[in-house]
């Protein structure tokens, strides 16, 4: 009997351990980056070229509404995600090129913000500023859209 | 006489503060909901010591602390910047424009400006951070170190990027307004508060073609004409001088292969000085050619030879005595924290000096410098 409640408990353990894997995985599946802007501005959709152009500080207008750009610094996995995906640069050398583009052409850098929720706010409050965050994140927030996926992980 | 010394200094720092504060005053009018402000501080420390001199009058040494600031601000289609410098030696508005930009592919700019046919200066400005040696290179060289090429015009200037579809791009950058003039032993920016300080005309032009339109590859053409008024009374040598026609034509490369990076420009000169009696026509070459490795993620070595040819001939280079006519340059440079750095340079330089012999010493230099926030 103490046999048979031994093996029960094995497989409900089992049992366990697998479904919380699978929950795990099933969440790390769905971990996303998004591009999201003001739910407000008329601009439906960016392709990656303009995204990049904007994050550079080439462009600052598209379908005659400004465009300015955001970003979250304080999360490294994202930010690691922006280096490899949007900007395909090391930190080092994207931050010297802001500063250079800065420094020779007065083109503003991107705003940063610590948290969440004062990027959210700034990108509410913009006309058509654009950030990237996490999935979730965006679909949690208020008064703002998610226009592009940057990011999938596999 | 001290009262009316004090009262002009007085001048002076008013009439170098009221322009910003005017300026910044137009700021609010064109403000929008998407307006940015963005403020960089440059500061440096430098060492300098000359060692070997030829001649014991160009002995020298000195430790030089600046700080530039860089202000910038954004707000729909206007654009303001302005640039400061402080240091030991000078303390000089730099920069002063307002643009326009014409979509995103193109800004229009009144005001100061550093001139559009110097490849260095109009990439790094005075933001000595940005620059991996301490020293610039001679033709690059600002005006109160006897830099051939004017720096500073008063006037308008049009920038314009064209991008091509496969991602390269093509840069134009085009300007004209007024040039510095020849006072003493070297170039005298227009200032913007003396209407009647009576300047001749600059027009320069640049044509950059870059692979990579977010890359800093690039390499490109310079064109600049320069009409220079010359003060005859300022100095003995000057006064039978009335003006001097400069034309400068050249061309620069900046590119990386890797870990490796070449900046180099090579500039002609002509120059024709208009005297009393007559006029004389001179030419010379004159360029650099900068490496630069990264041996480390931090670390840089890096050389750089000034050469110039002809300049021995030249009437235009005898008003400028410390004009280094040829600089063969080995430093280091280790980048620490977030943005600041540390960079030895020594080198082996020569000037033109008063006769026609060259004056050389040894040089031997330490920075630090840094760029906040």
């Amino acid at each position: 009997m103490e046999r048979c409640v031994s093996v029960n408990q094995r497989l409900q353990l089992l049992a366990l351990v697998i479904l919380v894997s699978m929950l795990s995985d099933s969440a790390h599946a769905e971990r996303s980056v998004v591009l999201v802007m003001n739910a407000d501005c008329p601009i439906e959709s960016l392709t990656m070229l303009e995204v990049r152009k904007t994050y550079f500080g080439l462009m600052a207008s598209h379908e005659k509404q400004t465009v300015r750009a955001y970003r979250l610094n304080s999360d490294e996995d994202l930010s690691r995600i922006f280096y490899q995906t949007v900007v395909a640069m090391s930190e080092k050398s994207y931050e010297r090129r802001l500063l250079s583009m800065l420094l020779k052409y007065g083109t503003p850098r991107p705003q940063e913000f610590g948290d969440v929720e004062e990027l959210v706010a700034a990108v509410r409050h913009s006309n058509c500023g654009i950030a990237y965050m996490w999935g979730e994140d965006a679909a949690a927030a208020e008064g703002i859209k998610s226009i592009r996926l940057l990011w999938q992980s596999e | 006489m001290n009262q009316l010394r004090s009262c002009i200094v007085a001048h002076e720092w008013q009439r170098r503060i009221m322009l910003p504060l005017v300026l910044c005053a137009f700021i609010p009018i064109a403000s929008a909901d998407d307006s940015q402000h963005d403020f960089l501080l440059f500061p440096s420390v430098d060492t300098f010591d000359s060692i070997d001199e030829s001649d014991p009058v160009v002995k020298d040494s000195f430790v030089r602390p600046a700080l530039n600031i860089l202000y910038s601000y954004n707000g729909g289609r206007f654009r303001f910047l302005s640039e400061y410098l402080w240091s030991s030696t000078e303390s000089e508005l730099e920069r002063l424009k307002v643009g326009w930009q014409g979509g995103d592919n193109t800004m229009f700019w009144l005001g100061r400006f550093h001139s559009t046919a110097k490849f260095w200066t109009s990439e790094y400005h005075h933001g000595q951070f940005m620059q991996t040696s301490i020293t610039r290179p001679s033709i690059e060289e600002w005006e109160d170190e006897s830099g051939p090429i004017p720096s500073h015009i008063t006037g308008l200037s049009i920038e314009h990027v064209q991008p091509q579809a496969n991602e390269t791009s093509w840069n134009y950058g085009f300007s004209f307004g007024l040039a510095p003039k020849f006072v003493k032993d070297k170039l005298e920016p227009y200032d913007m508060l003396d209407s009647d300080s009576n300047h001749g005309l600059s027009y320069n032009a640049r044509v950059a073609y870059r692979p990579d339109l977010f890359g800093d590859n690039q390499v490109g053409l310079l064109v600049g004409w320069n009409d220079i008024n010359v003060d005859s009374e300022s100095s003995p040598v000057l006064a039978d001088l009335n003006d001097i026609e400069q034309l400068t034509v050249g061309v620069f490369a900046d590119w990386r292969w890797d870990k490796l990076r070449l900046l180099s420009s090579i500039v002609q000169f002509d120059h024709e000085l208009s005297f009393i009696t007559g006029s004389i026509k001179d030419e010379f070459l004159a360029g650099y050619a900068q490496l630069e490795y990264e041996t480390a993620e931090d670390w840089t070595v890096f050389g750089r030879a000034d050469f110039s040819s002809g300049e021995d001939n030249s009437a235009y280079l005898r008003l400028l005595p410390a004009f280094i006519a040829h600089r063969n340059m080995l430093g280091v440079r280790w980048d620490f924290m977030k943005m600041q750095s540390l960079t030895m340079e020594v080198a082996d330089t020569s000037v033109p000096g008063e006769t026609s012999s060259h004056q050389t010493f040894k040089e031997v230099r330490f920075q630090w410098s840094a760029v906040f926030p």
